[in-house]
């Protein structure tokens, strides 16, 4: 804004200096030249400067006078415009509204896209240098895996090319301190964790380096909303223990309000790598990794450095890693990377919506243009210039945009906050987002560039008006069928737009349509979830937690209502873990690995989602214990590719360094999301698992949520101290997993929406407008005898002909566009003909109607009056 | 100054000019008011100097317009010359300036 406004005044400034000097300029040549001819008729070179000076009057009077003159005319002309423009435009209050209505839906659209973009996409992200942030990830792209442990002590060593290096891993602890036992959400994480950031703690201090290893690690750092919230905002709290998880921790540090990172989670706690056996196994791949690049070095170097450590590792002791491959991402990608083309896509739209609005209106300016050539004529007449009359024009088109403007920016605020607070709720920096000073900005420009972009071709059009013709003939009758043509290919444009927008929206309700009725692979009706977790000081020895499990268990099972009870480390759809397993001899000839799913599962888990199994036999109580055999059941997708030759029940594979049987194959089920494909699993008695924290899924004979209270209670009846999160039913998860598509078909569908209204008000007003036009000769050719039918007939088709440009044009624009929102298509392909056919026909349809109800009214015409109309 | 010249009537001096640029065509400022004095035979009091705000003015009426040439004198300067809506404006006044002097001069024949 400053620099702006500078510019301006700088501009002011170097205007007036030229005119000064020119002016100054030809003081001096008038002067020589009057000294001149004095000389010439006789007079002394001292007499004629002399006599020059007399009969040119006082100097600085006149540059004065100049000087007023210029400045005054100037602004004046500016205010005489907008007075002139402001007078019109209330003569014309209908017009007037649906004009900046139009416009501000509009520019109101477009800013509330922006500040959503301009958040999510385009500010970079509230870190010192944040360029230099990166998410690592083992595998190459498209195949990116979490790291293993073995795997971050080597990246470690990239030190050439990492300044700062952390593995953080989301947990979630119980905080025992107060009266209500509350389960939080939080971060386990290396030493260095908030030196990749640069994050430092506003209260306390950060990690030190020497605290994640064990026996120094019980500390913890609160984030300042959990400290507001739970401990009042004591500023005592740093250097004193609070009882998490089951232990007590010393506060060291207090982070300031809201970083990014932070939404989901409330504390953070060392990660202890050193001892854990999880970390020692290269095939677990659990760890989330960040690092700061150093300065200078490129994302491409990075990935070199990390590639050539992980090679050497990998040559040096080959049985230690599947692969080398690496994958960097720049971390603002990675928060944004699966919203960033569908916000593109949004934007475009909603552009879109723009053009219309914009074309809509020139086409109410060309027909009020019509309408108001003798009005320019007669200004004309009366002195005015064509430039004079256009600027006019222009300052009313800007004043009508600037209206639309001010009107937009009010939807837009009130938008965006209903856009991130109803719906887009999961966007990545949802809380960055909102109508702030660059929104503004964009706000005035979208307003200014649509003013002229809409107003120039009207304004242009009016102003060469021809003035005898208009004089003579009257408005009626001279330029109509020019500016017919223009508005029609108004009219052409944006029916061909709202075509594309329709047939996007169109193919978005067949995907979520395709996402509803495809299965799972489970069966998501009538069941209930929830996490339950303990704490590791309450139940400290394996068998006590089996116990619980146990005893919860059968504690559900036995409520009325509920049918079967199932646990899992995750829920489907929600979470899950990646490991890699060997099939066949170790290090032989015909061992294969996979890259699989794992699940350790207690109760009737397949009973409970209705997984089939197709082969062989489910977990029983035998299997679940650490006693057993150790037993394992695979998807059906991976016992093909497992045992391409033979039965897989009765083999053998390897997975976390045991050997485990398989006694089962159950169906295929897509774990990560309907649209996701099928995912490979192998599922594992959950003894075997250290069994913390589980996820209860039961299966109801009445509404799920109507046993929430009773499930609840039947767990704090089992332990008064045990919390209970995440109540919900799977239906509300699977759900869930597509949202961000809804969100998608929601926009998409109310631009799509906007824009098919905004075409038909376009048709309609540019038919009513024809009809209104013609009025004599309709009448004339009435009273000749011509049939109703006739004339609404001959209406039709004229703006049926447009209709159908439109749609032909904007048939091979969205054929072009469609490709480019292939990937949130599910089941269904960019071109797909019904779809298609489906828009267009709907669009048609519209138009149809936009046709007929000015044409109806043609034939209303009363011939005596049509005839005196003029 | 003799006591027989006359003030530019108030108002006229954009009437002179613009009548002078149609007559002469493109000029330059100080021919613009050597000619104005020379037709008004010096019974006119000009201010040669006035003319420049007043060709400020025509100019960004859009009556007149500029271009850049060189003098006598070898300075670079402006000439001046009518528009279209110069021209049209010009018949305005000249029709103003005659429906007034008419109707003064009724006034004045009636009164005697």
């Amino acid at each position: 804004m400053k620099l702006r406004s500078s510019m301006l005044r700088l501009y002011g400034l170097m205007r007036k200096r030229r005119l000064d000097l020119e002016l100054d300029n030809e003081i001096l040549a008038h002067l020589e030249l009057a000294e001149r001819d004095a000389i010439a008729a006789g007079m002394s070179p001292e007499g004629a400067r002399h006599a020059a000076r007399r009969s040119f009057g006082g100097i600085e009077q006149m540059k004065e006078e100049h000087r007023d003159s210029r400045s005054v005319l100037w602004i004046e002309n500016l205010l005489k415009d907008v007075r002139y423009g402001l007078a019109s435009l209330w003569r014309n209050p209908s017009f007037t509204a649906v004009a900046v209505g139009v416009l501000a839906l509009g520019i109101g659209a477009n800013t509330a896209m922006f500040s959503l973009v301009d958040g999510v996409i385009l500010r970079p992200l509230p870190f010192n240098q944040s360029e230099q942030l990166v998410q690592l990830w083992e595998g190459a792209p498209g195949t990116e895996m979490r790291a293993s442990g073995p795997t971050f002590a080597d990246w470690s060593e990239a030190d050439t090319a990492l300044e700062n290096l952390a593995a953080y891993s989301p947990t979630a602890l119980n905080l025992s301190d107060k009266s209500m036992p509350e389960r939080l959400r939080g971060l386990r994480v290396s030493a260095e964790y908030l030196e990749v950031f640069r994050l430092r703690p506003m209260l306390g201090r950060g990690f030190r380096s020497e605290e994640d290893q064990p026996g120094n690690d019980k500390v913890v750092i609160l984030t300042s909303g959990l400290w507001q919230r739970s401990f009042g905002g004591a500023t005592d709290l740093v250097g004193r223990t609070i009882q998490l998880g089951g232990e007590a921790r010393t506060v060291i540090g207090i982070l300031p309000a809201e970083p990014v990172l932070l939404v989901e989670y409330e504390f953070l706690v060392p990660l202890v790598l050193a001892g854990d056996a999880r970390a020692r196994n290269s095939d677990t791949h659990w760890l989330r990794v960040v690092a700061r690049l150093k300065p200078g070095v490129t994302f491409e170097q990075a990935r070199t450095a990390l590639s050539t450590v992980m090679e050497n590792k990998v040559r040096t002791n080959p049985q230690s890693r599947a692969n080398a491959a690496i994958s960097v991402v720049p971390l603002n990608v990675q928060m944004t990377g699966e919203f960033r083309p569908k916000l593109w896509i949004l934007s475009c739209a909603v552009g879109f919506v723009l053009l219309i609005a914009c074309a809509n209106v020139a086409g109410l300016l060309l027909a009020r243009g019509t309408a108001r050539q003798k009005e320019i004529a007669i200004r004309a007449a009366l002195g005015a210039s064509r430039w004079r009359i256009v600027r006019q024009l222009l300052t009313e088109n800007l004043l009508l945009s600037l209206f639309g403007g001010v009107i937009g920016t009010l939807l837009a605020s009130w938008g965006t906050e209903a856009l991130v607070h109803g719906i887009a709720i999961e966007l990545p920096r949802a809380a960055e987002i909102g109508v702030d000073s660059r929104a503004l900005l964009f706000a005035l420009a979208t307003s200014l560039v649509t003013g002229v972009f809409f107003g120039l071709v009207p304004a242009w059009q009016t102003g060469r008006a021809d003035l005898r013709g208009v004089i003579t003939k009257g408005a009626a009758a001279s330029r109509v069928t020019s500016v017919f043509g223009l508005r029609g290919g108004l009219i052409v444009g944006e029916i061909g737009l709202a075509l594309m927008l329709l047939t996007g929206a169109g193919l978005m309700v067949r995907s979520l349509w395709q996402l509803t009725t495809t299965s799972p692979g489970f069966d998501a009706k009538d069941t209930l979830g929830m996490s339950v977790s303990l704490d590791g000081t309450k139940y400290p020895d394996h068998e006590r937690r089996v116990l619980f499990w146990d005893e919860l268990a059968q504690r559900l099972e036995s409520l009325p209502g509920v049918e079967s009870v199932g646990m899992a480390g995750g829920l489907p759809m929600n979470e899950w873990n990646n490991t890699t397993i060997r099939v066949g001899e170790s290090a032989g000839e015909s061992e294969s690995q996979h890259s699989v799913d794992y699940e350790y599962i207690g109760g009737s888990y397949f009973h409970v989602l209705r997984i089939p199994v197709l082969h062989g036999r489910a977990f029983g109580r035998g299997d679940n214990s650490r006693r057993s055999p150790r037993t394992a059941i695979l998807s059906a997708s991976l016992a093909r590719k497992a045992f391409p030759d033979n039965d897989a029940v009765g083999q053998h594979v390897t997975v976390f360094g045991e050997s485990w049987e398989v006694i089962g194959v159950a169906g295929d089920v897509r774990q990560h999301g309907i649209d996701q494909g099928v995912r490979d699993c192998i599922y594992l008695p959950q003894a075997f698992s250290d069994v913390g924290s589980r996820r209860v899924m039961m299966r109801t004979e009445v509404p799920p949520l109507t046993l929430a209270n009773t499930v609840r209670n039947e767990v704090l009846s089992l332990d008064p101290n045990q919390p209970v999160s995440n109540l919900r039913t799977l239906e509300q998860v699977v759900r869930g997993s597509f949202a961000d598509r809804r969100l998608m078909l929601t926009l998409l569908g109310l631009f799509a929406g906007a824009a098919l209204l905004l075409a038909a008000i376009g048709l309609y007003g540019m038919m009513a407008f024809a009809v209104l036009q013609r009025t004599r000769e309709i009448g004339i050719r009435m009273a000749l005898g011509a049939q109703h039918g006739d004339v609404v007939i001959q209406i039709i088709r004229k703006g049926m002909t447009l209709a159908f440009l439109g749609v032909t044009l904007g048939i091979a624009g969205a054929f072009v566009l469609t490709r480019l929102m292939a990937h949130l298509l599910f089941g269904v392909a960019p071109t797909d003909p019904a779809t298609f056919a489906g828009a267009a026909l709907l669009l048609m349809i519209v138009a149809l109607l936009a046709c007929w109800l000015p044409a109806r009214r043609a034939t209303k015409v009363d011939p005596m009056i049509a005839l005196r109309a003029e | 100054m003799s006591k027989n010249k006359t003030d530019v009537p108030h108002g006229t001096l954009d009437l002179l000019i613009l009548r002078t640029l149609e007559t002469m065509g493109t000029m330059h400022g100080y021919r613009i008011a050597r000619r104005i004095e020379q037709v008004s035979e010096n019974l006119l009091r000009l201010n040669q100097g006035s003319i420049y705000p007043a060709l400020m003015r025509l100019e960004q009426e859009g009556w007149i317009s500029t271009q850049w040439g060189v003098s006598e004198t070898k300075r670079k300067v402006k000439f001046y010359s009518l528009t279209e809506a110069g021209v049209r404006q010009l018949r305005i006044e000249i029709a103003n300036w005659e429906n007034t002097t008419a109707l003064v001069a009724r006034f004045l024949g009636a009164a005697s």
